[in-house]
């Protein structure tokens, strides 16, 4: 996937229509199943991506994220309408990411798993592209969770410090600095490729 | 600025390259979750405001038959209703994703015995009645009618032995995991951890017995105490049959007992009141340390008690020290009947507590040093395999290790 077309997926860029989803956010409310598919459709590429970045497992990140909108529909009638509901369900997603993480980063310990911290069975080294996705995704490992997270937001659900610093309750430097070192990390990477 | 400009520009294209393997069908996999649960959503609410519906027309006849006015029972009814809607801790997860510290607990509900494990991982272990861990968590003792039988945490079964009656309470022994004891028939029996050979101990009264955890497990000598038909707890040795100890019949039922980890302290609710006994079966405080108590159990250090009680804000889980100190941990904040706690349950560290409360339908996990309060809702769905959402609110059997 291009970078371009990623962005076109961002709930908070420009054009979007935040009019639009609150409208289909009251459908949602109303109980119009139709609704619902249109906000699964607009969310659910960007959360479950966010997830596996932060996780860097599969199946883990499709439950993760398919717990959040669960979470949200069963939330739904307590929903505030006047806010956007990608946020909402973004921090949902990302806070479950970094615990389940962080549950099988104790396991692990115990457990002498010397894995590295990616799930390998996935890749398929014939594939290029999937390469290029574990280089990626191993850059990442070396980061903690909460600082995987705080990358995934900015860079991949396109929030500003300010915002993540709201989402996630961090204090604004705590997000810059995670920001950075996330940054450093992947620009690392990209210079040793190259 | 420019070079993080192009940090940023690179960062954003990598993870932008990044495959998320299986992602098509993935998406579809979850729109059919997703789709159903919404839909089973607006089955539930257009119950909920049929239900809504007839409760208000319930309550508009006991109006008119009332006078259209609030009598005091009628007020009465009113805070109830007020107290249902507000049960609870506002922000639970909907979903227990991890213990907040290390171990597995024992769950038992309608469907059978559960085990949950600490990254939020569960197995049902089959449609047994009760349960009981081994020592070290290796295996699981479950009782299914007049039968015992020992499984492994992935259910495996091990081994079993015929109660003769239906099972109606059971302990692993603490040392080496040689023993089992158990109340069957209206007598204690002890049966060795393979399943191999058993013996009867005496007449018991059906409440759990408990081992006596040993200081020197190489030489155990099996402790176990119990409470007999009098009303009174014995310690024995159940090899030889030796009674240790024995005290005065309690003036109200024994409900249950549990020795701390240590082997040091045993904590014996009785009616309402909780008393704690030193390994000589004497009082270790005049008098009992707390009153009024729905619930208690003992910390594995067995340096305070976990007291669940009615107090001045509704009902209260309170720390009870082994001097007599009380801390209040947590409160309902409403003295109504819906407000009542289930039996807590310490984690093996002892620094947290599981505290049911069955009407709110969550558990609360309480920090013993800090009082904070991580709560789940939803638990009675969590534990129902065929999610219809009948499931009653399930029991805690134990955590362990």
């Amino acid at each position: 996937m291009e970078a371009g077309e990623l962005r076109k997926l961002e709930p908070t860029a420009p054009g979007f229509g935040r009019r639009r989803e609150a409208a289909l956010v009251r459908a949602a409310q109303s109980g119009s199943g139709e609704a619902m598919e249109e906000l699964f459709r607009r969310h659910w590429k960007p959360a479950h991506r966010a997830a596996y970045l932060v996780v860097h497992d599969a199946a883990a990140a499709e439950d993760i994220a398919q717990e959040a909108f669960i979470s949200a529909i069963r939330s739904l009638d307590r929903f505030d309408r006047r806010r956007p509901f990608g946020p909402w369900l973004h921090r949902i997603v990302v806070n479950r990411a970094i615990d389940w993480t962080r549950a099988r980063s104790a396991k692990r310990e115990v457990s002498g798993d010397a894995a590295g911290g990616f799930d390998r069975a996935s890749m398929d080294p014939d594939l290029a592209a999937q390469v290029d996705s574990g280089r990626v995704i191993a850059a990442l490992a070396a980061l903690s969770p909460e600082h995987r997270a705080v990358v995934v937001m900015r860079y991949v659900l396109e929030y500003t410090p300010g915002e993540i610093a709201e989402l996630l309750e961090l204090p604004r430097g705590t997000v810059n600095s995670r920001v950075r070192r996330g940054l450093d990390i992947l620009a690392g990477m990209v210079e040793h490729e190259s | 600025m420019s070079r993080r400009r192009g940090d940023e520009r690179r960062g954003r294209e990598a993870l932008g390259r990044v495959e998320v393997p299986d992602e098509r069908r993935a998406e579809e996999r979850a729109r059919q979750v997703v789709v159903a649960a919404f839909d089973e959503r607006e089955q539930d609410s257009t119950a909920s405001r049929r239900s809504m519906l007839r409760s208000a027309v319930i309550l508009a006849a006991a109006g008119l038959i009332a006078g259209f006015a609030l009598t005091p029972a009628g007020a009465d009814v009113g805070e109830w209703i007020t107290d249902r809607v507000d049960l609870g801790e506002d922000d639970a997860e909907r979903r227990l994703w991890t213990l907040p510290t290390s171990g597995s607990l024992l769950v038992e509900n309608s469907e059978g015995v559960w085990i949950l494990r600490e990254d939020g991982s569960k197995r049902r272990l089959g449609d047994f009645d009760e349960a009981t861990w081994s020592p070290n968590g290796l295996f699981v003792g479950v009782s299914d009618g007049p039968e015992l039988r020992a499984v492994d945490p992935a259910g495996v079964f091990r081994w079993s032995v015929e109660g003769g009656a239906p099972i109606e309470a059971l302990d692993w022994s603490t040392d080496e995991g040689f023993r089992v004891a158990y109340v069957a028939g209206g007598e204690l029996r002890v049966v060795t951890g393979d399943g191999a050979t058993g013996s009867t101990v005496g007449p018991a009264a059906s409440v759990a017995p408990a081992w006596q955890p040993e200081s020197d497990p190489a030489s155990a000598i099996h402790r176990l105490s119990y409470v007999d038909p009098e009303n009174r707890v014995v310690t024995v040795a159940t090899d030889s049959g030796r009674i240790y100890w024995r005290t005065e019949p309690y003036s109200m039922p024994v409900e249950s007992i549990e020795w701390s980890g240590d082997g040091e302290r045993l904590l014996v609710a009785a009616g309402d009141f909780a008393a704690i006994q030193d390994t000589r079966g004497e009082a270790l405080l005049k008098g009992p340390i707390a009153t009024e108590v729905d619930h208690a159990a003992i910390a594995p250090d067995g340096s305070s008690v976990a007291v669940v009680s009615a107090g001045s804000q509704g009902t209260e889980l309170t720390l009870v020290s082994k001097f007599g100190r009380s801390t209040r941990l947590y409160s309902s904040g409403k003295a109504t009947a819906d407000a009542r706690f289930g039996p807590p349950v310490f984690s093996p560290d002892g620094d947290w507590i599981l505290l049911p409360w069955p009407e709110a339908d969550q558990w609360l996990f309480v920090n013993t040093e800090d009082r904070r309060v991580t709560a789940v809702a939803d638990v009675a769905r969590q534990f129902d395999s065929d999610d219809k959402g009948d499931e009653r609110f399930p029991e805690v059997a134990g955590w362990c290790c």
